[in-house]
């Protein structure tokens, strides 16, 4: 019975699950803005990686797989650049991504509403 | 991300023509406890990942959220297929 | 793995630089404080930051110390001040205001930057409790 849900519903939650992993990503990398050494970090979904991430997946010494959440990897950010003490968080970008983590996380939430919403009205009410 | 169109086909053990031979007597009798024990699991799980956050044990916000409403649809679903069973077996008695 | 762990890396964030704020306005207190009760003049304090992880690639932030800045600072060729020394030197604290002035704007501007984290999970949380409404 819980095939009327199709692929979107279980997708879109494996979507937010990311978001909510990038979101502890790009907080770790506020919260060590001025930590030195401190390389920024950015959760890379499997089927988004952009070409240049995936450059920086292929060295194992760069790369962490997080136990328990087969979809992500955790990439020091290739975007990134040294800065004082080899510390490499942008600021700025870092606000940038929180910006549109938060954005496309809400996004999700809305369409799995309107989906559970659309089941409602074919289904009908309780009578 | 794409948006697929709404997909609204049941399968599973609401359609017991396709995996089922059809005219075995107490076919459907078995389906709908199949159809019942399943909303009864979602509702468990649901319950369960609800009272996880509520406690905060297991703040999965939004998979609890979803649970909740999936355990609606269900129950709705089951709410509107029983209906429709009652519905038919008045039918029949008013046939015979 | 949820949006409360977020709040807190977020926290440890505002902690560390409400720290080096304090810390900073200490220095920019006493630039010229020539007398402490230890004798010799007030010597800038820096804060070290130490990344703190505790999963796979989660970080919050501790401070690590506090730590006296031993350089010593310039000396200033003042007589008829109280705290000179034989040859009418006084040794100043080894505070360079602009420096600080600056420092204390970075942190500020960390501070608010983990502060719009801390609204923006608070948000992502109370838009996922709408979910089905």
């Amino acid at each position: 019975m819980g095939d009327i849900f199709g692929k979107i519903i279980p997708e879109v939650t494996d979507h937010m699950t990311y978001r909510t992993y990038r979101q502890e990503v790009i907080s770790s990398n506020i919260a060590n803005v001025d930590t030195p050494g401190y390389k920024a970090r950015e959760a890379t979904f499997e089927k988004e990686l952009d070409s240049r991430l995936k450059m920086t997946t292929t060295d194992p010494a760069h790369m962490r797989e997080s136990p328990g959440r087969p979809l992500y990897r955790t990439v020091y950010d290739p975007y990134s650049r040294i800065g004082n003490d080899s510390n490499t968080v942008d600021i700025d970008r870092e606000m940038m991504k929180m910006s549109q983590n938060q954005i496309l996380y809400n996004a999700s939430a809305e369409i799995v509403t309107r989906k559970f919403e659309a089941l409602r009205n074919v289904i009908g009410g309780i009578r | 991300m794409r948006i697929d169109k709404p997909d609204f086909t049941l399968t599973g053990p609401f359609t017991p023509a396709k995996d089922k031979p059809s005219g075995k007597d107490g076919n459907f009798m078995d389906t709908l406890k199949e159809a019942i024990d399943s909303v009864n699991h979602q509702a468990k799980e649901s319950e369960q990942m609800a009272m996880d956050l509520s406690s905060g044990r297991a703040p999965s916000i939004h998979e609890a959220m979803i649970a909740m409403q999936k355990t609606d649809v269900m129950m709705r679903l089951m709410v509107t297929m029983t209906n429709k069973l009652i519905e038919g077996f008045n039918e029949l008695k008013r046939l015979s | 793995m949820d949006l409360f762990t977020a709040m807190d890396i977020s926290a440890s964030g505002l902690r560390a630089q409400r720290t080096r704020m304090n810390v900073i306005s200490s220095n920019i207190a006493n630039a010229r404080t020539t007398r402490t009760p230890g004798g010799g003049p007030y010597q800038r304090r820096d804060v070290i930051l130490r990344e703190r992880s505790f999963e796979e690639a989660l970080s919050s932030v501790d401070v690590q110390e506090i730590a006296v800045n031993t350089t010593p600072g310039e000396r200033i060729y003042d007589p008829g001040n109280p705290d000179a020394d034989g040859q009418g030197y006084v040794t100043m604290p080894n505070v360079n205001l602009m420096e600080e002035m600056v420092n204390m704007m970075n942190a500020s501007r960390a501070f608010e930057a983990n502060t719009l984290a801390v609204k923006s999970q608070k948000d992502m949380a109370l838009k996922a409790l709408q979910i089905g409404r």
